[in-house]
């Protein structure tokens, strides 16, 4: 309502502002313009800037009544004889209105345009983004897949000219480049999911299962990595899409895992506080570098894997992009920071209330 | 270890079905195969073998469709490949009748498992229409039939009578997924609404009792969107 009072205001004073400078013009060049011959044409003027730098017809009509009656009066000058109705009268009011609507309705025009442009423009960032992701994507799917072929390659060509530990690491080389791909190809399918505009489908889900089933699928590629979680006393159903909550888990445990150095203790805890599930991921690794705590979520971060231990602990992938992106559509929210004794935490919420209807029946 | 059963392997594509023949033929399996369901169907009736390996996506049928086809005369253990985030897939496989299901990309270790488990059930199959006997022990875990007890080492755990029925269904069908579905069915009947809510809250009530911790299962794993497996028996 504020608002509205201040555009009437501005728009108003604007109009009056332009018509009496118009005025003003008109009186000044009385000196040269004996007869007002340039009267009309200033107050045409004047219109044309109102109707083209205020919002709606109204100001533009307006203006073209009182640059009538101003016209009138400076022709007129200093004689003031209103005589009504005056063919001369009709004739520039009529010329005043239709150059006016003609522009306001340009305005509209220009308007409808701007919107449609701004939406145009956060499409295309959305696809630039997609777009990079494809990129980076494909560009590290290639890095492995070049190590698969590489080492097939060697076995099928030279195989009988490698002893058996070479062949056997070339062969769990390839397990683990393969591995490596299943890993990517599991948070590009959830990116996609998420991010193609349909709501995420929610359905009640113990958190102790969805945690049991990531720390399990976990284990089989970590299978010395200890891992302990906690989870209330009380059973604690949130309702999430549990694939995509499983990618989360896995991509933070991983992270934890790989990027830790060597954490030999991995705690998830589950908790539920205001309203809200909260589950905290701590280690006791090497913490995060302070130059990339703050862009973590940001975007997709991708590198090729390097033996440097240094670029390796940068290297995180698409994975914790992804979390965020699906935390973010549950209405979640998603941090992290390093702990005061050392290691790092990562904690994200979930809702514990959903809308009636998105609860299944 | 000659196992000397037949296996037919129904996937559409060549270098898994490659990879899986290669496994069970290493594992002394005769194995079979079929690249669509119209040869599958044909290779069951004129071949019978003793177990199939179903992938869902095949390119000229539903694999559903093929399982209602067989389990119209047969009891044929029937095992389903299927892939990852397809959880109602598998849901549907099973409640159509397939015995198992294994989710791509699996170890080889993953799929003899299933294997074994499934000729294993195919060989108890006659028994499980008859009262289930004797103990179910896997660890420290016990389950008396006779008694209807069930004990954790030495001790002795009291459940109620439902979550007696839900353990004692999982351990009479221990290593095999059982849906909410069937699950919900046999213990509450026939006619009792599909909400599985109650068998989650009566699920974590019986790991607050039988698992050290509920959330690091050692007896009863979830397999989140489908149902529960109860581990196999020592």
């Amino acid at each position: 309502m504020k608002n509205k009072l201040k555009t009437y205001l501005k728009n108003s004073g604007f109009t009056l502002t332009v018509l009496f400078m118009a005025l003003y013009c008109c009186y000044i060049i009385r000196n040269i313009d004996d007869g007002s011959n340039f009267a009309f044409h200033i107050f045409l003027v004047a219109v044309v800037i109102v109707s083209r730098f205020t919002k709606g017809y109204i100001y533009g009509f307006a203006a073209s009544l009182l640059s009538t009656i101003g016209f009138h009066v400076m022709v007129n000058y200093p004689n003031y004889v209103f005589r009504f109705p005056d063919e001369f009268l009709s004739a520039s009011f009529a010329a005043f209105i239709i150059v006016s609507v003609v522009i306001c309705e340009q305005n509209t025009r220009i308007d409808e345009y701007k919107t449609k442009n701004g939406e145009l423009v956060s499409a295309i960032e959305k696809y630039k983004t997609k777009l990079n992701l494809l990129r980076g994507a494909s560009h590290d799917l290639r890095t492995p897949l070049t190590g698969i072929m590489g080492a097939a390659d060697t076995l099928i060509e030279r195989g009988d000219d490698i002893d058996d530990k070479a062949r056997m690491r070339l062969l769990s080389d390839t397990k683990n480049d393969a591995q490596w791909l299943l890993c990517l190809t599991g948070n590009i399918l959830s990116a996609a999911k998420v991010e193609d505009g349909t709501p995420i489908s929610k359905r009640p889900e113990a958190v102790e299962e969805v945690a049991a089933e990531s720390v399990e699928r976990l284990k089989k590629h970590y299978k010395e990595q200890n891992i302990t979680v906690t989870v209330p006393d009380e059973l604690l159903m949130v309702p999430m899409d549990f694939v995509l909550i499983e990618q989360v888990l896995i991509n933070l445990l991983e992270n934890a895992c790989i990027h830790s150095g060597q954490a030999d203790e991995i705690n998830l805890k589950i908790s539920s506080e205001n309203g809200e599930a909260v589950f905290m991921l701590t280690d006791n690794g090497c913490g995060i570098d302070d130059e990339v705590i703050d862009k973590l979520f940001e975007e997709p971060v991708f590198s090729q894997r390097s033996e440097n231990e240094k670029e390796k602990k940068r290297n995180m992938g698409i994975g914790l992009y992804v979390c965020r992106t699906i935390i973010e559509a549950h209405g979640g929210t998603i941090s992290a920071y390093n702990n005061e004794q050392g290691g790092a935490t990562f904690r994200f919420t979930l809702p514990l209330m959903e809308g009636e209807n998105e609860i299944e029946k | 270890m000659k196992n000397n059963e037949c296996i037919l392997v129904v996937e559409d594509d060549s270098s898994i079905r490659n990879f899986i023949c290669t496994v069970l033929s290493a594992n002394d399996y005769n194995v079979l195969t079929a690249d669509s369901a119209a040869q599958a169907l044909s290779a069951i009736t004129s071949n019978c073998p003793d177990l199939v390996l179903l992938d869902l996506g095949l390119p000229d049928s539903d694999g559903n469709k093929l399982i209602k086809t067989v389990r119209e005369w047969s009891l044929l253990p029937i095992i389903v490949v299927s892939a990852r985030d397809r959880e109602r897939d598998k849901v549907q496989a099973l409640d159509a009748g397939a015995d198992d299901y294994i989710t791509k990309p699996f170890g080889t270790s993953e799929l003899l498992a299933r294997i074994r488990t499934a000729m294993r059930h195919r060989n108890n199959r006659e028994d499980e229409f008859s009262i289930q006997k004797g103990k179910f022990v896997a660890g420290d875990f016990c389950l008396d039939f006779d008694k209807h007890r069930v004990f954790l080492g030495e001790k002795d755990i009291h459940l109620t009578q439902n979550e007696y029925k839900i353990v004692a269904l999982l351990c009479r069908y221990s290593g095999k997924v059982l849906t909410y579905d069937y699950i919900i069915k046999n213990i509450w009947g026939p006619y009792a609404k599909c909400d599985n809510q109650i068998l989650r809250v009566n699920m974590a009530n019986i790991r607050r009792k039988i698992e050290k911790n509920p959330a690091e299962p050692k007896y009863i794993y979830t397999e989140v969107g489908v149902g529960y497996r109860m581990t196999e028996r020592d």
